[in-house]
């Protein structure tokens, strides 16, 4: 093609030209046999797109596709409880660097007393009453407090 | 029927009922779009699985319709998924652009039409992208140049080159 103005045409078949670029070149196609030609063939290959037929889907590759898709689901589900695990301990073992020297016996306690009195609060976040005397208790807790969501987190990839 | 940014919102809380209807309704489309941009029915799968794990992590802003947001998706991804080492090392597919000897058909005859990859064969991944965008989903050039992150200049050049020579190639059936 010997006219300068493909490159117009091309964004013209596109409606990418501003209002006066348009303008131009629509008066250039009046008398341009080349840029004509040109924008024919390019709807030609537009057309020609947009009929072809797509290969197709197997059912098998269907079903795979949809299993793999579940399993990443849940493999992203797993990995954000982690997260969260590893978030929790954190903050727990954040707690114990910055108050160190705290007074157990004006702290919460988190083991249930021996009377069995404990208040709903400490139940819920009761750490085996096996723990050792020695390990101080936000590191029990914070131990406590992965392994148990760690557990929730290998469930979620079972539920499926 | 549930829309489709229904079913993102119910895939985003996790009902897989959701991610089997989403992929029912648009599987078989991306599948194919992905096999003319890769060449090939073992990438295109791997493409699409790629591109339903973008899913989750990527949010829809409404912006366009589901359907052209995955293939945006997708598009992305079958750049992403041919800079992957193991694939460089010798999985076939991606960079191949194999050159068939006459225009190929879907179904044979004289007036049989072309499929779409047998179309695309003969051009580089990176028009294929463009040329996709531009003609299945009707992306503006300022919207191909966001979905792939290149400049609206290259845009333009990638889908000038595609379409000369799709036009030379296929100038019998024009």
């Amino acid at each position: 093609m010997s006219c300068q103005q493909s490159a117009q045409v091309h964004a013209y078949h596109d409606d990418a030209l501003a209002a006066s670029e348009r303008k131009v070149l629509e008066a250039h196609l009046q008398e341009c046999a080349d840029c004509n030609q040109l924008l024919a063939e390019l709807r030609g290959v537009s057309n020609l797109i947009a009929a072809a037929p797509l290969a197709p889907l197997s059912p098998q590759a269907m079903a795979r596709l949809s299993g793999s898709w579940r399993a990443a689901r849940d493999h992203g589900l797993l990995r954000i409880t982690s997260w969260l695990t590893a978030a929790a301990a954190a903050v727990l073992i954040g707690a114990l660097l910055l108050f160190p020297d705290r007074n157990p016996s004006t702290s919460p306690s988190f083991v249930a007393t021996s009377t069995g009195e404990a208040s709903w609060e400490t139940v819920a976040v009761m750490p085996p009453l096996d723990a050792d005397e020695n390990v101080p208790e936000l590191i029990v807790l914070a131990t406590w407090m992965a392994n148990d969501l760690s557990h929730g987190a290998g469930g979620a990839g079972e539920r499926q | 029927m549930i829309d489709d940014t229904e079913l993102l919102n119910q895939i985003g809380r996790g009902d897989p009922d959701a991610c089997r209807t989403l992929l029912e309704r648009h599987g078989h489309y991306l599948f194919g779009v992905a096999h003319a941009l890769v060449g090939n029915a073992a990438d295109a799968e791997d493409l699409v699985q790629e591109t339903l794990v973008g899913v989750l992590g990527s949010r829809f802003r409404g912006e366009s319709s589901v359907r052209t947001w995955l293939v945006r998706i997708l598009t992305n991804q079958a750049g992403m998924l041919r800079r992957k080492p193991w694939r460089r090392a010798g999985h076939a597919g991606l960079d191949e652009t194999p050159s068939p000897a006459g225009p190929a058909t879907s179904a044979g005859g004289a007036d049989a039409r072309l499929d779409l990859a047998t179309m695309l064969a003969a051009l580089s991944l990176e028009h294929r992208q463009v040329l996709v965008l531009r003609e299945l989903e009707g992306l503006s050039y300022e919207e191909i140049a966001e979905a792939l992150h290149l400049p609206r200049g290259t845009v333009e050049s990638r889908l000038f080159r595609a379409r000369e020579d799709l036009r030379k190639k296929f100038k019998g059936y024009l």
